[in-house]
């Protein structure tokens, strides 16, 4: 069981995330943050690191919300799972949230559980109407139990199941707009599907409603040969590409600034790298921030 | 295909290990478009991709959770006995923090482990140094708060642990095992010369500590974990060690000195 805080005085009360970039968590920069408390907009960590009784992990995690407004970001609760829930794994992200008052939670649109097998990979789902009631069911058990709502992430994928009935593109939006949830999303995993599934990434992205955008992820992946074709692998162990730069300028140009996470899980670099990036993405957003006032106040002078 | 059917199949097609009883399942994955009914090189090969993920995650994880027993066996050995036990005995819980709890007795059974007999014992040391770091946090009892006992009273006081904390024996000296790994070069142990050793591992200061004990103070401590009041517990020292009664004070003061304690009771009388 989780104890309560030791700092009662740490009443986050759902600190709002910034419309800006945040970076991922990782224990290996606990150093570097409270030596140097960097300008980082906001931090997100995966609360199934984060579910033991005591210990570093929370002491060190309550001194980042301190200072930091926090998400969280699920890669556990298997929201496709035809084995439904694993309700006491919700309820303990929930004890975790009402600790840490994070101002976000999400997970994805995939599965990762077969009954009482955990496979630890966010696996791809066929995107058939039994599919969709599953995940409807399941989110909304899930927001039942946390008392809240979610953001649904779009995956990776290398499988592109036959017998959809349904786009992943649609599959997202209409279980967002059915359960009340929110959509996270990642706009790296957009390319690397499309690339490997020979979607079309833009076609995908201008399709997805602003209004239902709560969160953008960012990262980088791998590019493997292989005899049948180049295939993308959604690895978060480098820097964001041009292309998908490119798309999240394009994204925030049509839904205007979000909260932007720059993930980085594999061959963690120094915390200066992952600052680099989330400039670069606050860069980004700046100028649509900029273009959206500049409109705002043309529209005011010419009224 | 039903989701059920899809989802219970593909499972045992990530942890399998056989290649051909992959073949004989690929048929009830559903194929991309543009491929035949036979499970395609293609196919097979994207299912490499998450095959590869489950494995690797999962190994990453075994690895941070027992990096000396890798250091000891090599990487290549290490990931291919991880490899073995993911299969075997894939996490039952989304959260990995304490996934490779049944780990030690898997290597203690696995015929490759066997030229290492002190293997498992090691396994079972960092097993534990796992589990007291993220134990739940309790204070640290003090010489100062047990010099507030009335000293006619203090036999009578049983003195609680921290939460996770274990006293561990092994016929093996896994704690100089362990220290000498945990640095860059490690010197030669004599298993002949150095002696078995009774462990107690503990949380100090957010880090997982291992203290020897010498005989006398780990029989002392484990009659106190027990639930012993302190003129029992050493009673008890005292039938099995050679101890001169002036000794207990020195003892108490060490073990205190540890911060391994979180409170004590009187006997009939609640304090902390």
């Amino acid at each position: 069981m989780l104890t309560k805080p030791t700092n009662l005085s740490a009443d986050y009360g759902h600190t709002p995330i910034p419309a800006r970039a945040g970076i991922g968590l990782k224990p290996a920069h606990f150093g570097d943050i409270f030596e140097n408390t960097p300008e980082v907009d906001w931090f997100e960590i995966h609360p199934e690191n984060y579910l033991m009784s005591g210990g570093p992990m929370h002491h060190y995690l309550g001194r980042i919300r301190d200072s930091y407004p926090l998400s969280f970001h699920s890669i556990g609760m298997s929201l496709g799972s035809v084995s439904g829930i694993d309700e006491d794994h919700v309820r303990k992200i929930k004890h975790l949230a009402e600790r840490y008052q994070p101002a976000m939670i999400s997970d994805h649109l995939s599965w990762s559980r077969w009954h009482q097998t955990v496979l630890n990979d966010l696996l791809p789902m066929p995107y058939t109407y039994e599919a969709f009631t599953l995940m409807s069911d399941n989110v909304d058990k899930v927001q039942t139990i946390l008392g809240r709502s979610i953001a649904i992430e779009n995956p990776s994928s290398y499988f592109d199941l036959a017998g959809a009935e349904m786009d992943e593109c649609d599959f997202l939006v209409q279980l967002a707009r059915r359960s009340g949830a929110s959509i996270l999303l990642d706009v790296n995993n957009v390319y690397v599907s499309a690339c490997n599934h020979g979607w079309c990434a833009e076609n995908y992205l201008s399709r997805i409603p602003a209004e239902l955008v709560k969160e953008v992820h960012l990262a980088g992946h791998k590019v493997e040969p292989t005899e049948f074709g180049e295939v993308r692998i959604d690895d978060h162990g480098s820097q964001v590409c041009s292309a998908v730069w490119s798309l999240f300028e394009q994204t925030m140009q049509r839904i205007g600034p979000r909260p932007t996470l720059i993930e980085w899980d594999t061959d963690v670099p120094a915390f200066d790298v992952l600052l680099k990036q989330a400039r670069i993405a606050n860069q980004y957003i700046e100028t649509v921030s900029d273009h959206a006032r500049r409109r705002h106040i043309h529209i005011e002078v010419s009224k | 295909m039903k989701l059920n059917h899809y989802q219970q199949n593909l499972s045992a097609l990530l942890l399998v290990a056989e290649i051909p009883e992959l073949h004989k399942l690929m048929d009830v994955l559903v194929m991309p478009p543009g491929t035949s009914a036979n499970p395609s090189e293609h196919t097979l090969q994207r299912l490499g991709i998450y095959r590869n993920n489950v494995l690797y995650s999962l190994s990453q994880a075994m690895a941070a959770q027992f990096p000396i027993v890798k250091k000891l066996v090599g990487d290549n050995f290490f990931f291919a006995l991880a490899r073995d036990y993911i299969r075997e005995q894939p996490p039952h819980e989304p959260s990995l923090t304490f996934y490779g709890d049944t780990f030690p007795a898997f290597i203690a059974e696995h015929e490759h482990c066997q030229v290492l007999p002190y293997l498992p014992d090691v396994a079972t040391l960092e097993w534990q140094c796992q589990k007291t770091l993220h134990a739940a946090d309790a204070p640290v009892l003090t010489t100062e708060q047990l010099s507030t006992i009335d000293p006619s009273q203090l036999g009578e006081l049983t003195l609680s642990l921290q939460p996770g904390a274990t006293l561990m024996c092994s016929d093996w000296p896994i704690d100089r095992i362990w220290r000498e790994n945990l640095g860059e070069e490690a010197n030669t142990i004599d298993l002949n010369v150095e002696k078995n050793a009774g462990l107690l591992i503990y949380r100090r200061q957010w880090q997982a500590t291992v203290v020897c004990l010498i005989p006398s103070a780990y029989c002392m401590l484990a009659r106190l974990n027990d639930g012993h009041s302190i003129s029992k517990s050493w009673e008890q020292a005292q039938a099995t060690y050679t101890l001169a009664d002036d000794e207990l004070g020195a003892l108490l003061v060490y073990l205190v000195g540890l911060d391994v304690f979180s409170g004590f009771t009187l006997t009939n009388t609640e304090g902390n």
